[in-house]
């Protein structure tokens, strides 16, 4: 009878956790079905559709059309051969600055530095790119001062190579980061044995380091691929809409159509790109699955090193230095414009021959950009912080990156720890799933998205911006990959003393997974602070646009004036980034201090 | 200190001063908007209205105009512009306070009486106290 009854305790409790399990996923799969397979459905529905003479037929008309097109053609041959090069070059960089990090042990500081490129407003990247590389730019003044002629790098056979500069700049720090906190997973002993075994650097790289990192770098991989869509803000800035044709990327393409509201043409393209990229990614994460599923380990994310830093070389501290000023030289040069009196900003950047502006040559004025400017002046600062409408749009951004951020994590906690949960086949093609939708350009989506918010009467609302972020599957990806590895022992200890699901992930996953929880933060909030084509389609209200969209907007308009913006915007990312980064060396020293204590037990 | 905790201050202290100079941007630029009275037209005749004549400029060319007070929606909140409206037909009133003037639109606006300084067309514009 005892028997029976615990039996029937043991059932309930089974159909309480699944109960339990589906109703954290719930938030996840809805707002995935809607907001991004169905509008995926709407897209591939587009694509076949066409209407001739008032009547609605399905073919492949418009494949046919766009197959045809020089344009698209141009677009996605210069895209590949952009994505090929650069995709395997910034994993290639910044697994060796890792690496190098790794074997440097840098503070803090320094890792902060390292991601700041990926969250500098894209008007001020742009400016700063087109002070190095526009006809009276720095480059060109310096050959100029050498004797040689000047050069369209933005036209000649050089021009490819601006996108790549730009997008290894921006990325870079924020990938050698991802790959820094998988090596330190790597647990030392690895290294130790393979050492007494006599294994060579390259065995021990390319059979340890390199297999342990595979997750990894499907995450870089993959967020590289979606990093290659999200530098195209910058390139419009820099080249227009249409740029040389060695600069015509599919991007452009895609933009240009989003702009026309061309939804056959936007959609029948973007079914072309998914299908390659399926055909690309898939593979891919089959085979690092399968990697990784062969070598079972996990740590926390970590950045810090517990190790002794003591006896750093000077060499070490002066290269340290020089990348640090690398990826902070654009950040620099935003503080100073925006210290700079009106008149020596046109003085300084004006492309017109003025007096006392110095360097010229063919009527052709060269930008002087200085990190002192001289006399210092605060005066637009406060014209930005006067303006009430300025400030609108900054409070506008906090609300929306706060709501995105705070939405995001818990869904994608709830959804990731289902995942880990259940382990089914079905559940498996589902991730896959996330993958493929996480990899579909936003640009992509975009039109379906406005018309179904369209329907829902919503366009003009901030809910059609929170609510996609929100349940981005990015999210989920990423923490599911670091729940993968957490001890199923641990799981069935608190399930044998009678916490559920909910509890379990409160109780034990989530203690654990802290790190990938903050640097989750880290990506989103960078994301969705600088804003720009989502906030432009969906929020026709120019008061309710986020700060984003009017700092973008630094090589036409106000250059000193959108520079003070910038600063001021860039404090509350780099606030969120401090503490995103000095909560993850507390919370390594606390597990440090746990582990200790545990072991003086 | 902890570095966190001192983060966790910059960020509370940043924030508190935006939200202060918020508040005091939004009023030091509502002070200094133009004032002006608000004043309703009287219909007399089908299309003809009477104005208070101080309502009413007229330039060199000998044209009439008056400004309307238009309601649009602000960066915080809802906010008031004026807008200046040429008048076809401005007699005065037998008293000479009143004007008579011709304007539709004068049924569905109210109209603006500029103090010492006299708004731009499209300037926005706050009332003086008691109009609300």
């Amino acid at each position: 009878m005892r028997k029976g009854t615990d039996n029937m305790k043991g059932k309930l409790r089974h159909h309480s956790n699944a109960a339990a399990l589906w109703g954290m996923f719930l938030p996840s799969a809805l707002g995935v079905m809607f907001l991004y397979i169905l509008p995926f459905l709407l897209t591939l529905n587009s694509s076949f559709r066409s209407r001739t003479g008032g009547k609605t037929e399905y073919g492949f008309s418009h494949y046919a059309d766009i197959l045809g097109n020089p344009v698209f053609r141009l677009g996605v041959k210069n895209f590949f051969r952009f994505a090929l090069l650069v995709i395997p070059l910034v994993c290639v960089v910044s697994l060796a600055l890792a690496l190098a990090l790794k074997r440097w042990e840098p503070g803090s500081g320094f890792l902060f530095s390292m991601l700041l490129p990926f969250v500098v407003p894209s008007g001020s990247t742009a400016f700063f790119w087109n002070t190095i590389f526009s006809l009276n730019g720095w480059l060109n003044r310096l050959r100029f001062q050498c004797g040689l002629e000047p050069v369209m790098w933005d036209s000649g056979r050089w021009s490819f190579f601006i996108p790549v500069i730009l997008y290894l700049w921006k990325f870079c720090g924020f990938f050698a980061l991802v790959f820094y906190a998988g090596l330190r997973q790597i647990p030392d002993e690895y290294y130790e044995i393979a050492r007494i075994e006599g294994a060579g650097r390259r065995t021990v790289f390319f059979r340890i380091t390199l297999a342990y990192l595979s997750p990894v770098v499907m995450i870089v991989l993959l967020l590289a691929f979606i990093g290659s869509f999200q530098i195209s803000r910058e390139l419009f800035m820099l080249f227009g809409r249409y740029p040389h044709s060695d600069l015509y990327l599919f991007q452009h393409f895609l933009n240009n159509h989003l702009d026309r509201m061309n939804l056959p043409v936007l959609c029948s393209a973007s079914v072309l790109l998914i299908l390659v990229v399926c055909s690309v990614v898939m593979p891919v994460w089959l085979v690092q699955k399968r990697l990784s599923d062969t070598f079972e380990k996990r740590g926390e994310f970590n950045l810090f090193s517990p190790r002794n830093r003591s006896g750093k070389g000077r060499v070490r501290r002066i290269l340290t230095a020089a990348l640090a000023l690398l990826f902070l030289l654009p950040v620099l040069f935003t503080i100073s414009n925006s210290l700079m009196s009106p008149v020596e900003v046109t003085r300084r950047y004006s492309a017109e021959i003025l007096e006392q502006n110095g360097l010229s040559r063919g009527g052709l004025h060269f930008m002087e950009p200085t990190l002192l400017p001289w006399p210092l002046t605060i005066s637009q600062y406060k014209d930005f912080l006067l303006n009430p409408v300025y400030l609108r749009m900054f409070w506008n951004s906090v609300l929306l990156a706060a709501l995105i951020v705070a939405g995001h994590i818990v869904v994608s906690v709830l959804g990731a720890f289902v995942f880990f949960r259940v382990k089914k086949r079905y559940m498996t093609i589902l991730f896959m799933a996330y993958i493929l939708l996480m990899v579909i350009p936003a640009q992509v989506l975009l039109t379906p998205q406005f018309v179904f918010f369209q329907t829902l009467r919503l366009e003009g609302s901030y809910w059609a911006i929170i609510l996609p972020a929100v349940f981005n599957p990015v999210g989920v990806f990423i923490v599911s990959l670091q729940m993968r590895g957490f001890p199923q022992e641990c799981i069935e200890a608190a399930q044998l003393g009678g916490a559920g699901e909910l509890c379990i992930l409160r109780r034990v996953v989530l203690p654990n997974i802290k790190g990938a929880v903050l640097v989750l933060t880290l990506y989103i909030f960078a994301e969705y602070w600088n804003i720009v084509d989502q906030a432009v389609v969906f929020l026709s209200n120019q008061n309710r646009l986020p700060l984003s969209v009017f700092l973008s907007d630094m090589l036409q308009g106000d250059m000193g004036l959108v520079s003070a913006g910038s600063v001021v915007y860039l404090i509350p990312i780099c606030l969120v980034f401090a503490a995103c980064l000095l909560g993850l060396r507390e919370e390594r020293s606390q597990s440090k201090t746990n582990t200790g204590s545990e072991e003086i037990k | 200190m902890k570095p966190l905790r001192f983060v966790c201050c910059a960020g509370a202290l940043f924030f508190a001063f935006m939200a202060g100079i918020t508040a005091y941007a939004i009023n030091s630029s509502y002070r200094q908007l133009t004032e002006v009275e608000l004043s309703f037209a009287q219909r007399v005749e089908n299309d003809r209205y009477a104005v208070p004549r101080s309502a009413v400029y007229t330039d060199q060319k000998g044209r009439s105009w008056l400004f309307l007070v238009l309601e649009q929606e602000g960066a915080w909140g809802k906010e008031y512009v004026c807008k200046k409206v040429y008048l076809p037909y401005a007699e005065p009133d037998q008293g000479q306070e009143r004007v008579i003037v011709s304007e539709r639109l004068l049924s569905q606006y109210p109209i603006a009486i500029a103090g010492e300084q006299v708004p731009e067309d499209g300037e926005r514009v706050r009332f003086a106290e008691g109009d609300g």
